[in-house]
């Protein structure tokens, strides 16, 4: 077995029927060269109290649920390990910016409602019926969106953008991304559908270009990337307009 | 308690249960769909696998290939009819996600690429980089979006199916944020719930994977068929239990032992050239390949880590470009969580349990023994793996006989006319029943009786099994649901977001469906394909043998065992042949 | 069914944060300063309009050695300014023109290229200014 160390893990605390406001709790746990700080966190659990709350389930970063702040970093717990802190202790809090319902787990509904409303499937052209068969892409034209399919809906990039902690009407990075996402998709032609989020108040214009979104992007998506490309097409949509008139739809 | 009407209620938003939603969607839109799940969607188990899915498109492949690798591959212990059903769909659906976006791997020509997975005679995993079911996922749950008549309940834990008149007329299910019950009433109910991987303490799947949709239907007097196979995935990270899909080894990678020797070919998986070539060496099934490490183990051959022993998965001579065109993701996670590159040097590897190719029988259109009862994906056994699953066979049955189950509940349900009953007696005296457990000061802790499920699990049905440990395991079992029963202590007393009275819910299932397999196991005297026995019974049987284990719930005994026919229809038992004699009609291309 | 009771942490001091969100306020703020020189610009435009000797008293105001320092502040924020602009420029560039660039033209590159560009026409506004004035 790998050598045991110990480390203090100090957990932001909130339970909504008996607090007030959230606190925190400290505790000591021994962990091993590869142990995560989720496996420190249900280890806390497991052994020394069970009433600790976070989320998690696949433990290899693919699922999203385990977004939290490691030291003020949004971080996947899954992915962060606990040797690179020791000796110094680690603070474990909930992703900032969002409700707190209990301890480390946020309340994901106002991003869910987001994520709705940018359309994100494929809206093919009136006309475009490629019957049993697959359509053709080419990869270069998969490229071109891929990036932008890679999201885990993890939430890190909301916890980094200082615009959604301070107005949460903004559309936020994720869900402004994976708008983008189907915009670029060669087989997608909802871009007049979708023109609505982009050139609203809360859409793309909403982001002051903080740049953090990219930053802590676990699986970079590069969101900063996809809303300023949005700024240039909701630019011109907003001057193509004035020349030629159309029906809002 | 609250009660909510819906006509169909789908439990489980994985692959399986959201293609189930839209499949009800479509085919009325007039029904009200309620899909409850105890993580959002898109955090379901379907979003970590890898490799693939199945479906015929290749031009060297055809429908006939497809059933054999398939019901060979499951030892004859398929449902061939519906195996012909599947296999017949499988491309169709596949083609149905791309028209609602999966970004699909493509040729320089725009047309789908697919790839060899293992026991396939010709090239026929579409994929979608290394993240299939990561895209199949977020595709599905995107474009369920779209369907005003599905309602989702995101984060409700279910915990008891309601019959009433032999029928299943509604599901209890707590709101994890605030701890209360619901009771919702519906004319049918989908099962898409997932597996059961988390009885073994090794392994490939996520947390939530832990059974209770099986539990459930179990408790209900649905029997749970097959439990006894379990697939051991051969390459899993030590530890962790993280997959390193078969797809690294569809691209070329190869396992070697401490002495840096293929030892696959010592198992009847050989001659190693040509490499790669189709149901070959690395490319043999999930069974063989899995009990080749069990031996080598046994005989001293493989490396240790800190987590156990392994062998090695070389990738090197793929080259870092290769890597990283077509394994992105097992670069990054063997980097990540084993300090690894694959590109200079091997990943050590162990097998891991992946995947529950049993559970709640059902025939093609999902309809289970009990009324009103569908179900859907790894819960289900509508007997397309049989004795072992071929690889990216599973996402693609997502698909298929989700879509299925989705038309025919929605028939169902548009077709009834019963009125509905009285469920609020039922539903309350269940709610007590887990409220309980809230009050209980004397006892074990959660993880205390896990850990020893696990142990049980590991050391007595593991990949090779003899009837002594499997006895074993089967009293130790009947002995540790004694304990649960006595008492699980929580510390947590909350009812908001409490996640470990959820658990202890959860494990009360985990137990059952535990105990169901090890029973199961003991009652098959034969070996075939994941259950493989040592003693005495180490060949397949057919004379006695070639049939569906049935587990039957008995309360709060251990489970009475029978068995029942498997439907033959165009294959009859062979030997089951890979490597040197399973003559690919055509080497594999390297692509 | 019951909405959970949530607790929502505020927003209090938050550039204190994280650097990069003193980096970000740092880089805004020096638009204040690209705002406020464009404002006194304009009052030099201003001062024209008014007349010879309005204008006469803006221009002494741009030799007071005050005067050269604020320049140089403002020297500095603008060049602090456009280079962050030129690093956030490539955001804006969609891939679809992106994947027709050469292989290894990345964001680092299509940086270095627009800076030099920058770099470039402005010595040839410095020069051409230069010979204006003489
Ligand atoms: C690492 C890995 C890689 C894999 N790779 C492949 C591959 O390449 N090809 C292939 O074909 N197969 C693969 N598989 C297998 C395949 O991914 C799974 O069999 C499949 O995803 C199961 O899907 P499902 O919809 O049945 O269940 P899941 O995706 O597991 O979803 C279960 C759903 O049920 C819900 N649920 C469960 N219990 C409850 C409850 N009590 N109350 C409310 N909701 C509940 C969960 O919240 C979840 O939404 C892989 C599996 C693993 C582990
Ligand atoms: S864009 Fe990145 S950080 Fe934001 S939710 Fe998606 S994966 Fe997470
Ligand atoms: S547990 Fe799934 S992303 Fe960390």
């Amino acid at each position: 077995m790998s050598q045991t160390r110990t480390i203090v893990i100090e957990c932001l605390r909130f339970h909504p029927e008996t607090d007030e406001a959230p606190y925190y709790q400290s505790y000591e746990v021994p962990f091993t060269e590869e142990m995560s700080v989720l496996e420190g966190l249900q280890y806390i659990k497991d052994h020394l109290d069970g009433t600790l709350t976070f989320r998690w389930s696949c433990r290899m970063a693919i699922c999203g649920s385990c977004g939290c702040m490691v030291n003020d970093e949004p971080v996947l717990s899954c992915q962060t390990f606990l040797r690179d802190y020791h000796p110094a202790r680690i603070r474990v809090e909930p992703l900032a910016h969002f409700p707190i319902l209990r301890d480390l787990a946020i309340d994901q509904t106002d991003f869910l409602a987001k994520l709705e409303s940018v359309h994100p499937y494929l809206i093919p052209s009136t006309g475009d019926d490629p019957g049993d068969q697959p359509r053709h892409q080419t990869p270069d034209q998969v490229q071109d969106y891929l990036g932008y399919a890679q999201c885990i809906n993890c939430l890190l990039c909301y916890a980094a953008c200082p615009q959604y902690g301070l107005n949460d009407a903004f559309t936020g990075p994720a869900a402004l991304a994976l708008l983008h996402r189907y915009n670029a998709d060669s087989r997608d032609a909802g871009k007049d559908q979708r023109m609505e989020v982009i050139n609203a108040e809360e859409g793309v214009w909403g982001c002051t270009l903080v740049g953090e979104c990219s930053e802590v992007c676990p699986k970079h998506v590069d969101p900063a990337r996809a809303i300023n490309q949005n700024k240039i097409a909701s630019t011109q949509d907003y001057f193509l307009r004035f020349l030629k008139p159309r029906g809002r739809r | 308690m609250d009660a909510i009407e819906s006509d169909l209620v789908i439990i489980g938003g994985g692959g399986a249960g959201l293609r189930a939603a839209i499949a009800a969607a479509e085919s009325d839109p007039g029904l009200s769909i309620a899909l409850v799940s105890k993580v959002v969607p898109m955090r379901s188990h379907t979003v970590a696998a890898e490799g693939g899915a199945a479906g015929v498109i290749h031009p060297d492949d055809t429908l006939d290939k497809h059933f054999e690798d398939t019901v060979s591959g499951g030892d004859w212990l398929c449902e061939q009819d519906v195996v012909e059903y599947f296999i017949g769909q499988c491309t169709r659906e596949l083609t149905q996600l791309e028209h609602w976006g999966c970004p699909w791997s493509r040729q320089d020509d725009g047309n789908i690429n697919v790839r060899y997975f293992g026991g396939m005679k010709s090239p026929r995993t579409w994929f979608a980089a290394d993240k299939t079911g990561f895209h199949i996922l977020h595709t599905l749950f995107q474009a369920s979006l779209k369907y005003p008549s599905i309602r989702r309940f995101d984060e409700f834990f279910c915990t008891d199916l309601l019959v009433e008149d032999g029928r299943v007329q509604g599901v209890l299910a707590f709101n994890i944020a605030t701890g209360e019950s619901v009771l919702l009433r519906c004319k049918a109910v989908i099962l898409a719930t997932g597996g059961a991987s988390r009885v073994f303490g090794q392994n490939t799947n996520a947390g939530i994977v832990t059974g209770e949709g099986m539990g459930m239907a179990y408790a209900q007097g649905v029997p749970l068929r097959d439990m006894e196979f379990v697939q051991w995935h051969p390459t899993a990270l030590p530890g962790s239990g993280i997959l390193i899909t078969e797809g690294a080894r569809g691209e070329g990678g190869i396992l070697l032992n401490k002495d840096g020797y293929r030892y696959l070919q010592d198992y009847g998986m050989g001659p190693l050239d040509p490499w790669p070539r189709p149901r070959a060496m690395e490319l043999g099934p999930r069974d063989r390949v899995s009990q080749a490490f069990w031996h080598e183990d046994q005989a001293g051959r493989t490396v240790n880590t800190p987590n156990g022993s392994a062998v090695h998965l070389d990738l090197r001579h793929l080259g870092e470009k290769k890597i990283m065109e077509r394994l992105p993701m097992i670069r990054e996670l063997a980097l990540t969580f084993a300090a690894t590159d694959p590109v200079d040097s091997p990943i050590p590897v162990r097998p891991a349990v992946h995947y529950t190719m049993g559970g709640v029988p059902c025939d093609a259109n999902g309809a289970t023994p009990l009324q009103g009862l569908f179900a859907a994906g790894e819960c289900a056994s509508v007997g397309i793996h049989g004795a072992n699953r071929l690889g990216s066979n599973s996402l693609a049955e997502l698909l298929v006989f989700g879509r299925a189950a989705g038309e025919s509940a929605a028939r169902l349900a548009r077709e009834s006319t019963t009125a509905p009953a009285n469920l609020e007696a039922q539903a309350n005296e269940a709610e007590a029943r887990h409220l309980k457990m809230l009050d209980t000061t004397e006892g074990e802790r959660v993880a205390a009786i896990r850990a020893e499920m696990h142990d049980i699990m590991e050391s007595g049905v593991g990949i090779v099994r003899d009837a002594e440990r499997m006895g074993q395991a089967c009293e130790r079992l009947s002995a540790l649901r004694e304990r649960y029963r006595r008492g699980v202590k929580l510390d947590d007393r909350g009812r908001c977001f409490n996640t470990e009275w959820l658990t202890a819910i959860e494990l009360g299932h985990t137990l059952q469906v535990a105990e169901a397999m090890a029973h199961s196991a003991l009652a098959r005297k034969e070996s075939r394909g994941a259950h493989l026995r040592q003693d005495g019974f180490d060949k397949r049987d057919d004379e006695n043998f070639l049939c569906h284990s049935m587990a039957w719930h008995q309360g709060d005994g251990p489970p009475r065992i029978d068995h029942a026919p498997v439907t033959i229809t165009r294959s009859s038992p062979r030997e089951r042949i890979y490597g040197r004699d399973s003559q690919p009609e055509q080497p594999a291309r390297e692509e | 069914m019951n909405q959970p009771r949530t607790y929502t942490r505020g927003m209090q001091r938050w550039w204190l944060r994280r650097p990069s969100y003193r980096f970000y306020l740092l880089r805004e703020g020096t638009s204040v300063v690209i705002a406020l020189y464009g404002l006194f610009l304009l009052a030099g435009m201003a001062a024209l309009a008014v007349g010879p000797g309005a204008f006469e008293t803006w221009r002494g105001l741009l030799f007071s050695p005050l005067s050269w320092l604020l320049h140089l502040v403002v020297l500095a924020a603008f060049t602090f300014h456009a280079w962050t602009w030129f690093k956030v420029l490539p955001l804006t560039v969609p891939p679809v023109k992106t994947r027709r660039f050469p292989r290894g033209f990345t964001d680092a590159t299509l940086n270095r290229v627009a800076l030099w560009a920058w770099g470039v026409v402005s010595l040839v506004i410095l020069v051409a200014a230069m010979r204006g004035l003489q």
